[in-house]
């Protein structure tokens, strides 16, 4: 079994006069939900289409599942799920016939799947209404049906919480954490709403003009993102005793420049403070430091906006 | 290949322009029969038929523009639409090569084109067999003149399907494909002779090529080798241009 679901190396994508992805070396490792951070336009659906065979790479290579030849690179297709940009959908049909017709293009036996995967994206009562006068959310949620059947082992998801309502918003999440948990889907997803992301994704990649700036895991994201209180004394060590003896604690950090990071008491800091003046420590410095994935995300492609 | 075309058949069969045009012929064919019985030649009416075969002769020269307009209409809401509706996307992620699915999705668009000009023709010559009788003609049986009449039809609108197919490949969009196309089939005949007037060679080509072809097809007097050029050039240019549409849309970026 190989460890990568996708690995890109050097794929580069040029418009005319634009490098829309430069040189980007991605790496999915499987079972991961992996969060695809970029602004507008940073490149996050270039990569997703060369993936899924919509456009060419102008150079590099992409593999999927451990091929990367091109026949074989299409037959792999066969083993993902996809939902890109605006959910694609057949807007004359109803939920069950866009299903069915997906159903007959992948050879998928049997209709069972189509009534499973209704209930499974909550689209079972939608009867004759046809997607043309669905809402987006339930045209998200078709869009993830259609990607959901034939059981992908890989699912690449553009946006696919936009236009669903809070509910919607966390039935989503719940869904895509399930689908993580239970089948073992590993999930590439974008979205423009980092707080969500923040809840599902166990990987990130940052993607900014064209370069993937990043990769992490969400361990290493909440390591770089971890709150505390930022702490600079005339005597570290002496501090260090007093969050020991005082706090009971030891959740801190002194740095080579002597601030100390303090992982504790993060919601009642006026206590830390009065311990250290109590003490008889100057306190040059007190601030309670760290980001969310935002504002990393902000200050990692150097303070962008319209995330 | 065999998922992709029952998928797409099953996209047709529940395509409303689809079934919108079929349903307008349908209408056109009964309204058109009955007009041309009610009406009455000898006292000033136009429409003059006393056949089903006549029906049909005169149905086949109102079928070159259903062939020409009709399927341009058809491949706009069946093949460019899904450019716009994204569901292309979904087919080339799919896993299946582009030149299966371009080809599956040109050989049921030809398909469906076939039934939209057979449905004129059939029709005049159905009900005008019930209102006149069958009829007879001078120069061909009528079983023959049948046969050819439908046989050519069917080998005709394929060859125009696959040159409308290509267009609805190259340009993304409903409204361009059938404007284009429409714009194509007004313009092209005279284009042909303009500059075969300056090039006999290219006259030599309009001569055996289907646009020439669909203003004979319904003749009565046919020679047997002009029978067959009418069904081999049409087929020839179906089988070109659903290569060439293999070959757009291997090299097309889907947006």
């Amino acid at each position: 079994m190989n460890e990568y679901v996708l690995r890109t190396r050097g794929l580069t994508k040029r418009y005319k006069n634009q490098l829309a992805l430069d040189s980007v070396d991605l790496a999915i490792r499987q079972g991961a939900i992996y969060g695809f951070i970029g602004q507008n336009g940073a490149g996050k659906s270039t990569l997703m289409k060369l993936v899924t065979g919509l456009a060419f790479q102008t150079s590099g290579t992409i593999e999927l599942f451990g091929e990367t030849g091109e026949k074989e690179l299409i037959r792999s297709r066969k083993r993902m799920g996809v939902a890109i940009e605006t959910p694609a959908l057949y807007p004359s049909m109803t939920a069950r016939e866009n299903l069915e017709a997906h159903r007959l293009q992948r050879g998928i036996p049997g209709k069972d799947c189509i009534a499973r995967t209704l209930e499974l994206v909550g689209l079972e009562g939608t009867g004759r209404k046809t997607a043309r006068n669905f809402s987006l959310g339930m045209k998200q949620r078709l869009a993830l049906g259609v990607a959901l059947l034939g059981d992908p082992e890989f699912l690449i998801l553009d946006e696919p919480t936009n236009g669903l309502d809070p509910m919607g918003v966390v039935e989503m999440r719940e869904l895509l954490q399930k689908l993580n948990r239970e089948r073992g889907i590993t999930i590439l997803i974008s979205s423009h709403i980092l707080s969500e992301l923040d809840l599902v994704a166990t990987y990130y990649g940052i993607i900014h003009r064209g370069k993937l700036l990043e990769q992490m895991t969400a361990k290493e994201l909440r390591e770089k993102c971890r709150h505390y209180l930022h702490i600079k004394v005339d005597e570290p060590q002496r501090a260090a005793a007093v969050f020991e003896r005082e706090l009971a604690t030891s959740e801190y950090e002194v740095m080579a420049d002597g601030v100390i990071r303090l992982y504790a008491h993060l919601e009642n800091p006026a206590r830390v403070s009065r311990a250290l003046v109590e003490s008889g420590l100057e306190v040059e410095q007190f601030m309670p430091t760290g980001e969310d994935l935002e504002s990393y995300f902000t200050a990692r492609i150097g303070g962008g906006k319209h995330v | 290949m065999s998922n992709l075309i029952r998928s797409e058949w099953y996209k047709l069969t529940r395509n409303r322009s689809f079934w919108l045009i079929l349903a307008a012929l349908f209408l056109s064919a009964v309204v058109y029969c009955f007009m041309t019985y009610l009406d009455d030649p000898s006292d000033g009416g136009a429409l003059d038929a006393t056949s089903g075969l006549d029906m049909l002769r005169s149905a086949m020269g109102g079928n070159t523009y259903i062939i020409k307009i009709g399927l341009c209409v058809l491949a706009g809401f069946f093949v460019s639409s899904e450019y716009s509706t994204g569901t292309m996307k979904r087919a080339v992620s799919s896993g299946y090569s582009r030149s299966r699915i371009i080809v599956a999705k040109m050989l049921v668009f030809i398909g469906g084109s076939v039934l939209v000009a057979l449905v004129f023709p059939v029709l005049c010559l159905a009900i005008g067999s019930l209102l006149f009788g069958g009829g007879s003609l001078p120069d061909v049986s009528a079983a023959e003149y049948v046969i050819r009449c439908l046989g050519l039809t069917v080998t005709l609108s394929a060859g125009f399907a696959a040159i409308v197919a290509l267009i609805a490949v190259i340009f993304n969009d409903s409204g361009k494909t059938i404007g284009i196309g429409i714009i194509f089939f007004f313009f092209i005949d005279g284009v042909f002779v303009m500059i075969g007037n300056h090039l006999p060679f290219v006259l030599k080509i309009y001569e055996y090529s289907l646009l020439n072809e669909i203003n004979h097809y319904a003749d009565t007097a046919m020679a047997s080798r002009d029978a067959v050029l009418s069904a081999v050039i049409p087929v020839a240019t179906a089988i070109v241009f659903v290569a060439l549409g293999v070959y757009a849309f291997r090299r097309k970026e889907i947006k």
